[in-house]
C-alpha cells in the first residue's frame, strides 16, 4: 500500500504513540511488582509513595510542602503535641488580612534579624581594618543599601590605596623583577 | 485525646522567603540564573575597565548629591569584548560590591519556540524581578540573541518573532528600576542601534595584557608553583589568549601532570607536555591564533622551563 504524505505522518504519530504507551504497560507492571515485593518485606507502600514525591521536590519545595502541612495539621488540632517546626512558623506573617492583634509578638512572628549597621567614619575604620586583617573588598559586613556599606568599601579602598580591583598578592610575581609592559 | 492546642493560625499563606536570594528564586522560577554576591570571584581587568566600573559604583554612592544637581546615578551598561574575557566576573564582582544578587539571564531562558513566547518570558522575566521586591544586578549574556539588530531581518515570521521579543526588551528595560542592568555581547557590530542607544555605558573588555596574561596563568596553574620566569616565558607566549582560554590551558596542563604518571608516561618535559594540552585547545575561530598555539618554535622555548613545577606545600 503507497501511502500519502499526510498518512504517513499520521501512522508514524499513533505508531510512537501506541511503542510509548506499551512501554508505559510494562513500566507500570515494573513498579507493582516492586510494590508487592516490599509489602511482603514488610513495608508500606503509602509511605514508600510519599516518599518517592518528596525526594521528587527541591529542598526549598520540601521544606514549603513540610512547613505547610505541619500548618494545617495545627489549624485542625492535629499536631497532636508536637512542636511546629521553625520552618512552618517563618510561613505565617502579618498583613492587612491578618485578624490577629497588631503589636502583639507571638509564634508565628519571627523575631527580627539584628541589622549590623555604623556611622560612615565606624564603617570607614572597619573597612580599613578589614584589609589590614586581609579580608578581601565583597565581604562587606553591612547590607546592601546601607550607606555603612559604601563607607566601608571606602575605607577598605583608600587603606589599599586602589579601587578594590587589584590583581590579588597571591597572583602577582613573587621576586622582585624589573616592571615588564606589554611592549616586552 | 487530642491536646487543645493554643494558637491562633487564621491564615494559611505562603509568606515570601526573607531572603532576597530565595524570594527571587521563587518569583523567577526557571527564567533566571540566581547568583549569590558571596559567590564572586576576583576579576583581573585592565585599568581602563576598573576606572569606568570604580566610577560607576561611586555614582551609585553617591545618588543624594548627584540628585542635588539634577542628575542620577547610571543604571545600565553594555559589556562588548571578545568571549571569555571576564564580561560576567566583572558583573559579578559588581553585584557584590554593592551587596546585590545578580540574576543571569541567558538566551535559553528566553527565547522559544512557540509564537509569541519569546516576548513573554521577557515580559516574564522582568514580572518577576518587580515582584520580587529586592533590588539586583539583572546580567543579560550573550544579548545578541534577542538584541539583534532589525534592520538585516528577511521579514519572515521568525524575524517578526525577534522582534516582538526585542520590542518588549526595550519597553521592559526603560520601566525596570529594581536594580541595575547589564548586557554582554561577543558581537557589539549587530546589536540594534535602539538597544544600544538604550545603555547609559558601553565598556569594551579587552583581551588581558601582559600583567593580566601573568596573573591568570598564575591562578589557573594553583597549587602548582611555577617560577616567575616561567610565568613571564608563558605570558609572552599567549599575547592575544583570552582569560577563559588561558584558564584552559593551565587546568589542561594541571591535569596531564596528574594523570601522566598514572599512565606510566613520563612529565619531565614541558614541551610534551604542552604541546598534548595546545593539540586539543583551541582558541575560538573568529580570535586570533596567539603564538604559542601556531607556532611550534615557541612550544619548544618552553623547554627553559623549570620542570615539573612543584606543587605547593612540598607535594612533587
Amino acid at each position: 500500500m503507497t501511502l500519502n504524505n499526510s498518512q504517513a505522518r499520521l501512522f508514524s504519530f499513533v505508531q510512537r504513540i501506541e511503542t510509548l504507551l506499551e512501554e508505559r504497560k510494562g513500566i507500570n507492571e515494573g513498579i507493582s511488582d516492586i510494590k508487592t515485593e516490599a509489602k511482603a518485606a514488610g513495608f508500606d507502600n503509602k509511605v514508600i509513595m510519599q516518599m518517592i514525591r518528596e525526594r521528587a521536590m527541591s529542598q526549598a519545595e520540601r521544606e514549603e510542602w513540610q512547613s505547610l502541612c505541619e500548618l494545617y495539621r495545627a489549624t485542625l488540632g492535629m499536631l497532636d503535641g508536637t512542636p511546629m517546626s521553625d520552618n512552618a512558623r517563618r510561613h505565617m506573617s502579618r498583613d492587612e488580612k491578618d485578624d490577629r492583634e497588631s503589636g502583639v509578638d507571638d509564634m508565628f512572628d519571627p523575631a527580627p534579624e539584628p541589622e549590623p549597621t555604623a556611622s560612615p567614619s565606624e564603617a570607614r575604620a572597619q573597612g580599613a581594618e578589614a584589609f589590614r586583617s586581609g579580608k578581601r573588598v565583597t565581604e562587606n559586613p553591612f547590607p546592601a543599601g546601607d550607606p555603612a556599606r559604601a563607607s566601608w568599601d571606602e575605607g577598605w579602598c583608600a587603606e589599599a590605596g586602589s579601587d578594590g580591583m587589584d590583581i590579588p598578592p597571591e597572583w602577582r610575581r613573587s621576586q622582585k623583577k624589573a616592571e615588564k609592559g606589554d611592549e616586552a | 485525646m487530642r491536646r487543645d492546642v493554643n494558637m491562633q493560625p487564621t491564615r494559611l499563606q505562603r509568606k515570601p522567603a526573607e531572603d532576597p536570594i530565595e524570594r527571587l528564586k521563587a518569583c523567577l522560577g526557571k527564567t533566571a540564573d540566581v547568583r549569590s554576591p558571596k559567590d564572586a570571584e576576583e576579576p583581573i581587568l585592565d585599568a581602563s575597565v576598573r576606572a569606568s566600573l570604580f566610577q560607576w559604583m561611586a555614582e551609585i554612592r553617591a545618588a543624594d548629591e548627584l540628585k542635588s544637581v539634577g542628575v542620577k546615578p547610571r543604571t545600565n551598561a553594555l559589556l562588548f569584548g571578545p568571549p571569555g574575557c571576564g564580561k560576567t566576573t566583572l558583573a559579578h564582582h559588581f553585584a557584590a560590591r554593592l551587596g546585590l544578587p545578580m540574576v543571569v539571564v541567558g538566551s535559553e531562558h528566553l527565547i522559544a519556540g512557540i509564537l509569541g513566547a519569546s516576548g513573554q518570558n521577557v515580559a516574564k522575566l522582568f514580572d518577576g524581578l518587580a515582584a520580587a521586591e529586592t533590588p539586583v544586578v539583572l546580567f543579560m549574556d550573550e544579548v545578541e540573541a534577542v538584541g539583534a539588530s532589525r534592520s538585516g531581518r528577511t521579514g519572515g515570521q521568525c524575524d517578526d518573532e525577534k522582534n516582538s521579543a526585542l520590542t518588549v526588551l526595550l519597553r521592559k528595560m526603560e520601566e525596570f528600576n529594581v536594580g541595575y542592568f547589564m548586557a554582554a555581547t561577543n558581537l557589539p557590530d549587530g546589536i540594534d542601534p535602539a538597544f544600544w542607544r538604550r545603555f547609559n555605558m558601553q565598556i569594551g573588555i579587552a583581551l588581558p595584557g601582559f600583567q593580566e596574561r601573568f596573573a591568570i596563568i598564575k591562578r589557573y596553574g594553583m597549587p602548582f608553583a611555577f617560577d616567575d620566569d616561567d610565568l613571564d616565558l608563558l605570558a609572552e607566549a599567549t599575547d592575544g589568549a583570552s582569560p577563559a582560554l588561558l584558564r584552559e590551558l593551565m587546568e589542561g596542563v594541571k591535569r596531564t601532570l596528574v594523570v601522566r604518571p598514572r599512565m606510566n608516561m613520563p612529565i619531565d618535559d614541558p614541551c610534551t607536555i604542552f604541546a598534548s594540552v595546545l593539540s586539543a585547545t583551541m582558541p575560538p575561530p573568529e580570535m586570533e591564533v596567539p603564538k604559542l598555539w601556531r607556532n611550534a618554535e615557541t612550544v619548544k622555548g618552553l623547554s627553559a622551563m623549570s620542570w615539573p613545577p612543584q606543587r605547593m606545600g612540598g607535594q612533587a
